[in-house]
């Protein structure tokens, strides 16, 4: 290793920061020995360290016990304990409507009810048919189908029900039993001078009819010679059919003498021919746009 | 690394520790703070360190946090020009080279500070000062040098104002 005067500075660094070999010390030993002058750029490095006496200084860190990790520090709950504390908080944040929303709401609501009102008004016109009687239903196997409850007069002198279409009904029926046994069946005969009124469309079942017949006999507005009926013999078939005619008819009589189809909502009054034309066009524009999608 | 490893390392290395923050920014809470820091951060990771490397462990982390708290208090205050007054104040007073030398060191950038500090206050090797200050071992030689050079040539000054 060769110290000389260009490099000793480098060398001096080295050997007070004791980065040099055991040799590399030697060797600068030797040459600052051998070279006095060079002894003071040393001893002037030397100067620039940190002294051992400054290096005593004791500065320490007191607050040490900040520091430490202590076990019971580090003490932590089960977790099923933990569990038993969590808490969940319902999260019902009041929904925020602006006013438009509102008033889109409202209108849809709106909407909503006269659609359905008005169609349920259609429904229950229709639907609003005069119910069979208990009695019957118990009594004779007949009164199952829906033919309606018979009316009694109020004032039992005559019967007001009885119209032509009655008639024609009990002539049916009496030309539909089985002819097998048609000299065991029934025989009516009314009396042509006595007037009928008919106040009541209602009461087309024959064995209704005939059971008033069989009341009113007394008064002899209507002669009757014999009745015979054997229910076990009359098919039923004959009957539904009659009774289903006459029913059709009664509902095209509802609906064609329905000319009032206002709809009333609460104290508001909505024509409800306007309101029929508007849903039409409404639905047929539903129609389309489903068509076109 | 368990309790009694890491409660060990805070009894051997924090004086250190503290003493090279404090050194470097002569401010007690801060030091304070930043020592806390680092054995803070030893504790989580108290698993990837071995007891062994805690120590350098321990002053690469409070090195980084230094120089992080430096670079925020700088935009606040010149620190240089406020330890450079400092120091001439010391030098008027104290003309002992003890405190000489330390308020030269004071006039040192970070960097060459910290050199010396772990040089002479720890015993680090170069390599080891690299490893800490995130340095090569050239560079490690090369600014500590012309620091030891800084503080040789002020020390003559004064030597020479004084007599």
């Amino acid at each position: 290793m060769n110290i000389n005067k260009t490099n000793y500075e480098s060398f001096f660094l080295l050997y007070i920061d004791k980065e040099l070999s055991a040799s590399a010390e030697a060797a600068v030993e030797i040459f600052v020995r051998e070279n006095p002058n060079y002894a003071i750029e040393l001893a002037g490095l030397q100067k620039a360290k940190l002294s051992p006496e400054i290096i005593a200084e004791k500065i320490i860190f007191n607050n040490k016990t900040l520091l430490y990790r202590l076990p019971e520090l580090e003490a932590s709950l089960p977790q099923d304990f933990k569990n038993k504390l969590y808490k969940t908080a319902a999260t019902n944040q009041p929904t925020n409507f602006n006013f438009k929303t509102k008033a889109a709401l409202i209108s849809i609501a709106a909407i909503f009810i006269v659609f359905f009102s008005y169609h349920f008004n259609q429904s229950t016109a229709l639907v609003s048919l005069p119910k069979p009687s208990s009695q019957l239903d118990k009594s004779n196997p007949i009164a199952k189908s829906k033919f309606p409850k018979p009316v009694k007069s109020n004032s039992g002198k005559s019967i007001k029900f009885f119209n032509a279409q009655a008639k024609r009904e009990v002539k049916n029926l009496k030309n539909r039993v089985n002819p097998a046994k048609e000299s065991d069946t029934l025989l009516v005969k009314l009396n042509s001078n006595v007037p009928i009124n008919h106040t009541t469309s209602i009461g087309t079942n024959p064995i209704s009819i005939l059971n008033i017949v069989q009341e009113d006999q007394n008064n002899s507005s209507i002669i009757y010679k014999s009745a015979v009926i054997q229910s076990e013999m009359i098919t039923h078939e004959p009957l539904v059919d009659a009774a289903i005619n006459t029913e059709a008819k009664q509902y095209r009589e509802l609906e064609i003498d329905e000319s009032d189809r206002s709809l009333y909502i609460a104290n508001f009054e909505i024509d409800g021919t306007a309101f029929r034309g508007l849903s039409r066009k409404f639905n047929a524009l539903l129609k389309r746009n489903r068509l076109a999608n | 690394m368990r309790d009694l490893e890491f409660n060990n390392c805070v009894d051997e290395h924090a004086d250190g520790v503290y003493r090279f923050i404090l050194k470097n920014i002569g401010h007690i809470e801060d030091a304070q703070d930043i020592v806390q820091t680092a054995f803070e951060k030893l504790w989580i990771n108290r698993n990837k360190v071995a007891s062994i490397k805690a120590k350098s462990y321990l002053f690469t982390v409070a090195y980084h946090q230094m120089i992080d708290h430096i670079r925020k208090e700088k935009k606040e205050t010149n620190i240089d020009s406020y330890e450079a007054a400092n120091a001439k104040v010391i030098y008027q007073k104290d003309p002992e080279l003890k405190q000489l030398l330390l308020a030269a060191i004071n006039e040192l950038n970070p960097t060459q500070k910290s050199l010396v500090l772990l040089k002479d206050y720890e015993g680090y090797t170069y390599q080891e000062i690299g490893e800490i200050m995130n340095l090569s071992e050239s560079q490690v030689k090369v600014y500590l040098h012309r620091a030891r050079i800084f503080l040789k040539e002020k020390l003559v000054h004064f030597e020479k104002v004084a007599s």
